[in-house]
């Protein structure tokens, strides 16, 4: 039996970006999120994504690993080398088992499939925490 | 190189959760990989809507919370009373464990956006474990692009994975067709019938199940009061099982004292032994010699019969002083008995070796082989599920008798099963026959095939009297009428 259902967000509005180049997955966790209360933009991969954080500031980042132009760890790397978006909390996701950029400086690292409930968890910790 | 913290979920990935369905699992491969996405399709009356409701009462009955949202299908009172009339049914998890809603407004309104959408709200409201979505159909029907259907069985497949909810879609269609509906779940199950004459028979083909080693082919299965039971093609079983008889040199008497004398004490203990014979040779009496030597040595014997009820075969053994009744009595004897007409030869063969294995019976007398060929339905599957039959009673070390008809006219042997011939199936055969001398019919007995050697193969005189079967001295056919008049004379004495 699964635990109760996890408090929702909606107060806060924060907005949330989701980086990832499978469609399902962005569509997925957009709908989960919104009905959880936050806004949510996706892009569908990193370099689309930094052209969507110059638009909108999000107060935390998901993002896919494995991803084409751009992947999920060379965009960490830019946004936590700038000032401007250093302190987003940025969650890696990946369905590899390993992820070779040992160096990556994000806030969390979780194994796809991710199951909604943990994933949601996390993002409201990383958002308290900041 | 760094290693992914949380990798406990990849140790549940594949982790699988129970139907609930008996039977079921085992075609499964052992249950239904959880948090995935499934289309059980078939058309009306294929028995979708009972399974899924069967899986979904099972796993509400264990404290999950389970959703069932409908499109166009019927109405959720009629759902329920059609439901409630099945034993797993049970009307205090309804609006409690067991949800339901209807989605076809949304899917009108919003298109497949819009259910998608409700779904997502429904499932994070409710954190289900379970999700059955009746008259999925619909969601085709509302003709969507092919490339945004794709997108919404895509999405919904995230969806339920993220959501940890193994989901249920019911459609009534049929085929492995190459629509996203099909290609885009983890697994596809088809129900369907099957016509043999006027006969017809459910059936349940599991054609993908991801992540799972299932069975492949068809596997009948019945709806009765407790909702569906799937019996898996005990081929399949016994091909996936090889599972080995421990080949025993132990023997087991006939319980006829003159005939383990000829064959050196009986037959191999797990062995089959078919006694081949003109009606009323004496083929039934001889199994219920077997039999009841079994059980007077209080072994447990099971005898599966086709033609000759439990009452007629009980006054039977009694009219040659065998008291079988005492031992139904007291548990060490069982008659499973069915007329040859539209019973399952799935079902009975599943009875029969559950009884087997439950019982732990040592003795099985089956009277009338043609009878349990004759509910073999599917042309050519008489020989492999025999031998299937056969090699899980060997395993269970059941030493087993089966009488088989020849012809009432004429010395023809029977064309066997798919025309091959028995000696590859049974260990021994024993030709009972009837010999005319003299325009006189005498019974005669002879070993056809005995697995270990030393038997006198010579044709025996076979007498029946008050006291059951017994033996006489081998002897040749011209030999046979002295014979004969010689016992005779010794009844009349006696």
């Amino acid at each position: 039996m699964k635990k109760d259902v996890i408090t929702k967000a909606t107060d806060d509005a924060h907005i949330i970006l989701i980086v990832d180049d499978e469609t399902d997955i962005t569509i997925t966790y957009a709908m989960l999120f919104e009905y959880h209360g936050f806004r949510v933009s996706t892009a569908c991969d990193g370099q689309s994504a930094l052209q969507a954080i110059n638009l909108l500031t999000p107060h935390i980042i998901l993002s896919d690993y494995m991803m084409p132009l751009m992947n999920g760890a060379e965009l960490c790397r830019t946004l936590k080398q700038d000032p401007r978006w250093k302190n987003i909390p940025f969650i890696l996701s990946s369905a590899a088992f390993h992820i070779n950029d040992i160096d990556t400086p994000y806030d969390l690292l979780m194994q796809k499939p991710v199951v909604f409930g943990e994933l949601l968890t996390e993002v409201l910790r990383l958002l308290e925490k900041k | 190189m760094k290693k992914l913290q949380n990798n406990s979920q990849t140790k549940h990935r594949l982790s699988l959760t129970s139907s609930g369905v008996p039977g079921f699992d085992e075609v499964l491969g052992g249950g239904f990989p959880r948090h995935s996405l499934y289309l059980i399709q078939g058309l009306a009356g294929s028995g979708k809507t009972t399974l899924a409701c069967q899986i979904g009462f099972d796993h509400a009955a264990k404290g999950e919370k389970v959703l069932i949202l409908t499109l166009i299908a019927e109405t959720h009172g009629k759902m329920l009373n059609h439901l409630s009339n099945f034993s797993f049914f049970d009307e205090q998890l309804i609006g409690q464990n067991i949800l339901m809603f209807g989605g076809y407004n949304e899917l009108v309104k919003g298109g497949l956006d819009g259910l998608l959408q409700l779904i997502t709200g429904m499932l994070a409201k409710h954190n289900a474990d379970i999700l059955i979505i009746d008259g999925f159909r619909s969601v085709r029907d509302s003709s969507p692009t092919t490339i945004g259907l794709s997108e919404f069985m895509l999405s919904l497949n995230s969806l339920v994975a993220s959501m940890e909810c193994t989901t249920f879609l019911l459609s009534p269609t049929e085929g492995n067709v190459a629509d996203s509906e099909n290609t885009l779940v983890d697994g596809l199950i088809e129900l369907s019938q099957h016509q043999e004459g006027m006969q017809l028979i459910r059936e349940v083909k599991v054609f993908k199940i991801r992540g799972s080693k299932h069975l492949l082919g068809r596997h009948v299965f019945e709806v009765g009061e407790n909702g569906v039971v799937v019996y898996p093609r005990l081929e399949a079983i016994s091909t996936n099982n090889r599972t080995m008889d421990a080949a025993s040199s132990a023997l087991v008497g006939f319980g006829i004292p003159g005939w383990n004398n000829i064959t050196k004490g009986g037959v191999n203990k797990g062995s089959t032994t078919e006694l081949l014979g003109n009606p009323g040779v004496g083929k039934t009496l001889m199994g219920l010699h077997f039999i009841y030597e079994g059980l007077q040595s209080g072994e447990n014997c099971l005898i599966l019969g086709f033609y000759e009820s439990p009452p007629r075969l009980i006054a039977k053994a009694r009219s040659v002083n065998i008291d079988l009744a005492k031992f139904i009595d007291n548990g060490q004897l069982q008659i499973i008995w069915n007329p040859p007409l539209e019973i399952s030869v799935d079902a009975l063969a599943h009875q029969t070796l559950e009884n087997a294995s439950e019982r732990k019976v040592s003795r099985l007398f089956i009277d009338g082989m043609d009878g349990l060929l004759d509910i073999v339905m599917h042309a050519g599957r008489a020989r492999p599920f025999l031998t299937a039959f056969i090699n899980e009673l060997r395993s269970r070390q059941v030493t087993t008798f089966i009488t088989r008809e020849l012809p009432y006219l004429g010395d023809r042997l029977p064309k066997n099963i798919d025309n091959s011939p028995s000696s590859i199936l049974y260990e021994n055969i024993m030709l009972l026959q009837y010999v005319e001398i003299s325009g006189i019919n005498h019974r005669q007995i002879a070993v056809l095939k005995l697995r270990q050697n030393g038997y006198d193969s010579a044709n025996h005189v076979m007498l029946i009297s008050d006291h059951g079967v017994s033996i006489g001295r081998s002897i040749s056919a011209e030999k046979l009428t002295q014979e004969i008049i010689k016992n005779n004379a010794l009844n009349n004495e006696s």
